[in-house]
């Protein structure tokens, strides 16, 4: 093995998965990335490179369909982790309500398009207002973190009454994730297989743009992005995510520190890119995922003429 | 340390153009002649001395070599004409070698041998070893090629040396054993940096212009080189989803980039199969418009930063290195972002961590990408800062570190890839001549004209190299308030050809710089560093041009100035070929303010292609026969007078 092969050895751990619950994966280790002028910092493992193969397959189960949605659903029955709200006969189409969702958990379902309502993450939204009278097809989807740093989706399918406003819990689904990458701040990025294809899966704290592998952009108020990414043979594709999160606060300086206390918390612009390719030579996709900050180092100087050249110039 | 020691010094100021865009000499003693002992270009002390490292092949303006635990780096300096041999180790200089001519590349052969390409001698000049670690590098031999030798590869198997010549617009294979030239294929314009696939069957050549690469068949009989266009898609705006995607501006139509700066290339290691080509992505604007400035660039600006991922076994490229996606991270607030690496010079790849390492003039930094990214561009790992300059990197992969050349700052920068260091760059000066109040002006004028992001000279990241690479041009056509106005070649032109500006609207060089500071939005400079700039642009020398005498070019020479045929009556001075008025052709287009044209300057017309204000004549035989009437008369020529026009217009 040629000495650059041996520092690139591949640390994988092999699991087999049960179902749709997947046990989570560790991937390999290494933390990327900072944009800071002058150096790189983190540990200096490869630029984050998951294995496909590597990774269970998941299953996402699909939407209530709403051809088999219930007649009605009784007023007093509730949803742990959705609230609705709303006014009788506003419109002409009769009831409308406001489903939200707790935890920023992102929410879609049958009254939105089709094409909208796949991927709950995509322009993720924590409420949505309901305007119809028939049981409409709800999914509610955040991201869990445990204690021990194991990652999941919590995959929440209902049937909600705009008439009665009672909800009903269809089914929950647990998917777990892969750890695929640490940036900056400790800021985690993770996926999960499906098929063929990588769902990378960015924690959203704050409101965040996502651009996707077709190039729609997306603006994502819910509590995490989901972003497919598939290559053929002499294909690629790239997915980034950009947004603020919460820094650690420097020391104030003396006088400083009640006018900090007060302040916001600071925040700075990350970015996460993500990619899968294949060339004609490649056994499989090859992924690649980079966290670091978005927002520039502060600037070089200028060359410019120096005191010496002035003055000779003066001198002239 | 054994140098060099200037015997006599004067105060001059002698400038020759160099691969990072414009060689400044800091003394004035000639290049030593060094006699070359009559031993060919075989070593005479074979296995003796360091050796090449981790196999690598393709050349650049620092190499490694290895001896016992020492790593030795050999640099190329242009601007001094040597070669300079460093103990990375201990951070010291060990010698100077006088080159006979300006080195652009260097490369260590398998058996310690030292390649170094002369620029401006049409020659590789072949080095061995001293027997002592601390003394020049011997000369071998020296084997002439094409004009402009500018970068060098050797096959996978040792056998063969590939020599890319840029004006000469050529590829030249040489045979290792007795460096005989085996054959040479004809080129596209100004090709630049070689790469050979794994199996060692072809040649990817880059191109500083063109929107392209060149695949040379090194297997084949015939050699055959082919094109692989390298144009961008722009989104232009952006598509979003739903209601609000509707309302959002930006274009639907997606816009074509052409790729430009292509000076560089690496290969991958893991995963195989790629190679890599860091470039800029141009949107010169609508031509049939006018715009504001030089191009309108829609919502992402002219020139987009780009590494395109070429697949080494089909020769295409992945077209996601290729498409142009809006900025997110504009859209989710930033407000300060990383100014691009708009002029890539150097590129290498360290398998250990799977990073693209790029040098970038301009910023002056060297950009790591994650070699593995469907679109490296947008997968930026980070920076390092360097000396002024940097045109060279190579990677010391076992000892986790890259060793930089910062050619405007005569440093060498020593960069630890491992992680958490504590001093992650270390620089270090090398040994140059001299310098003089001219030689700082000059060196002061090629940072201005190589200052990417700089807000005097531009105010979208544009440098003046950014058109004009090497300080000549970019075969592109830009939309101005004027009209389309096709990029001039600087070097060697300006010298006696005033009024300037297609339309000669500019007295002088001075004002010209003025004028276009305003047309790319800059505040413009002034005082001392304006003069440097006008220095710096007035002292860069162009390609050598060997005087042909041959009957072919003196028959041209009668054509051309034959009253029937009409060049002379306004191409006649004999040295600048360019009466310095202004003249209707019937050229003026649409999006023209005005049909009448100052007559450009035919020195160098040969490789500066395309032709016309607008660029409309993609070569000289297409002006030659498709200005029939409008510009002098080629009607009544045989198709041999007009091949010896043509001969001759080369020539000059």
């Amino acid at each position: 093995m040629s000495p650059a092969r041996a520092a690139r050895a591949p640390r994988r751990i092999g699991i087999a998965a049960a179902g749709a619950v997947v046990i989570t994966l560790a991937a390999s280790a290494g933390a990327t990335v900072t944009g800071e002028l002058g150096a790189i910092g983190g540990a200096n493992s490869p630029p984050n490179r998951p294995s496909l193969a590597a990774m269970p397959d998941t299953t996402i189960p699909e939407a209530l369909d709403v051809r088999t949605a219930p007649a009605s659903v009784g007023a007093g029955e509730r949803v742990h982790g959705l609230d609705v709200s709303g006014m009788e006969g506003v419109s002409r189409s009769g009831s409308f309500i406001v489903l939200s969702a707790a935890h920023r958990r992102c929410l879609t379902g049958s009254f939105l398009s089709p094409a909208d309502g796949a991927n709950p993450t995509l322009d993720g939204q924590i409420s949505h207002t309901i305007i119809q009278r028939t049981v409409a097809a709800v999914r509610a989807e955040r991201l869990v973190l445990d204690s021990d740093g194991k990652a999941s989706l919590e995959i929440m399918d209902a049937w909600v009454d705009p008439v009665t406003r009672g909800m009903q819990l269809a089914r929950l689904t647990s998917v777990a994730l892969t750890k695929l990458a640490t940036g900056p701040e400790g800021f985690v990025v993770y996926g999960l297989r499906r098929g063929d294809a990588l769902e990378l899966v960015v924690p959203t704290p704050q409101r965040m743009s996502a651009l996707d592998a077709e190039g729609t952009i997306h603006s994502n108020s819910c509590d995490h992005v989901r972003l497919a990414l598939r290559a053929e043979v002499g294909t690629g594709a790239s997915v980034v995510v950009a947004g603020p999160i919460e820094v650690a606060r420097t020391a104030p300086a003396a006088g400083e520190a009640v006018k900090q206390l007060a302040a916001t918390k600071p925040t700075r612009m990350i970015q996460v890119n993500a990619s899968a390719s294949r060339t004609s030579r490649d056994p499989a996709p090859v992924l690649s995922v980079a966290i670091r900050w978005a927002e520039d180092a502060p600037k070089e100087p200028r060359p410019r003429a120096s005191a010496r050249e002035l003055a000779l110039d003066s001198e002239e | 340390m054994k140098s060099w020691v200037p015997a006599v010094m004067s105060v001059a100021a002698a400038a020759a153009i160099g691969c990072g865009g414009g060689a400044v000499r800091t003394g004035t003693m000639p290049p030593q002649e060094v006699k070359a002992k009559a031993v060919g270009c075989a070593r005479v002390r074979p296995a003796q001395g360091p050796a090449r490292i981790d196999s690598v092949r393709v050349g650049g303006t620092v190499a490694l070599a290895r001896i016992g635990e020492s790593t030795i780096a050999y640099v190329a300096d242009e601007d001094d004409a040597m070669l300079h041999t460093v103990d990375v180790d201990t951070q010291r200089e060990l010698s100077t070698t006088p080159l006979l001519g300006a080195p652009s590349q260097l490369l260590v052969a398998a058996d310690g041998r030292v390649l170094v390409a002369l620029r401006d001698k049409a020659a590789v000049q072949v080095l061995e070893p001293a027997a002592a670690l601390n003394a020049p590098l011997e000369p071998r031999c020296t084997v002439p090629t094409a004009v402009e030798p500018l970068a060098l590869a050797i096959t996978p198997d040792d056998a063969t040396l590939l020599v890319s010549s840029g004006w000469g617009q050529a590829l030249g294979a040489y045979a290792m054993e007795d460096m005989k030239r085996s054959y040479q294929v004809h080129l596209p314009r100004e090709p630049r940096a070689v790469v050979v696939s794994d199996d060692g069957k072809k040649a990817f050549v880059a191109h500083v212009v063109g929107a392209q690469m060149s695949v040379v068949d090194l297997a084949g009989a015939d050699h055959r080189a082919r094109t692989l266009e390298l144009t961008g898609k722009d989104e232009g705006g952006f598509r979003r989803r739903g209601v609000l995607g509707s309302l959002v501006g930006g274009s639907s139509e997606p816009r074509v980039r052409r790729a430009c700066q292509g000076f560089a290339l690496a290969k991958s290691v893991e995963p195989e199969g790629r190679v890599f080509a860091p470039q800029v992505l141009v949107d010169p604007g609508n031509a049939e418009q006018a715009s504001e400035g030089y191009g309108s660039g829609g919502m992402m600006g002219p020139e987009i930063a780009s590494v395109a991922v070429i697949d080494e076994g089909t020769d295409a490229p992945l077209e996601s290195s290729l498409t142009v996606t809006p900025d997110v991270r504009r859209m989710a607030g930033a407000r300060t972002l990383a100014t691009e690496c708009l002029l890539p010079r150097a590129a290498a790849v360290d398998a250990a961590s799977g990073r693209l390492l790029v040098t970038c003039l301009g910023i002056d930094a060297v950009v790591a990408y994650d070699a593995a990214s469907a679109d490296p561009r947008t997968a930026e790992l980070g920076r390092w800062t360097v000396g002024a300059g940097p045109t060279g990197i190579a990677v010391d992969v076992s000892r986790r570190r890259a060793v930089v050349w910062s050619q405007f700052d005569r440093a060498m920068s020593l960069i630890s890839l491992a992680a958490e260091a504590k001093e992650p760059v270390v620089r270090l000066a090398l040994s140059r001549k001299a310098s003089t109040p001219e030689t700082a002006d000059l060196a002061l004028g090629r940072k201005l004209f190589h200052a990417t992001g700089d807000t005097r000279i531009s105010s979208d990241g544009r440098a003046c190299a950014s058109c004009h690479p090497d300080g000549r041009d970019d075969s592109l056509t830009w939309a101005t308030p004027d009209g389309p106005r096709q990029t001039p070649m600087l070097a060697g032109r300006l010298a006696k050809t005033a009024p300037f500006g297609w339309n000669g609207a500019n007295e002088d060089v001075r004002d010209h710089v003025t004028h276009t500071f305003e047309r790319l939005s800059g505040s413009g400079l002034e005082g001392r560093e304006l003069d440097a700039l006008i220095a710096f642009v007035g002292s860069m020398q162009p390609p050598q041009q060997r005087a042909a005498k041959d009957a072919l070019v003196l028959r041209g020479s009668e054509v051309f100035h034959s009253t029937e045929t009409g060049c002379a009556s306004c191409h006649g001075d004999t040295e600048t070929y360019s009466d310095r008025a202004t003249h209707d052709v019937g050229s003026r287009v649409a999006a023209d303010k005005s049909a009448r044209f100052d007559t450009p300057s035919l020195r160098f017309v040969g490789g500066t292609a395309p032709y016309f204000h607008d660029g409309r004549y993609p070569t000289l035989r297409s002006l030659l026969v498709g200005a029939e009437g409008k510009m002098g008369h080629t009607d009544h020529l045989a198709k041999a007078d007009i091949e010896a026009l043509e001969a001759y217009l080369r020539s000059l």
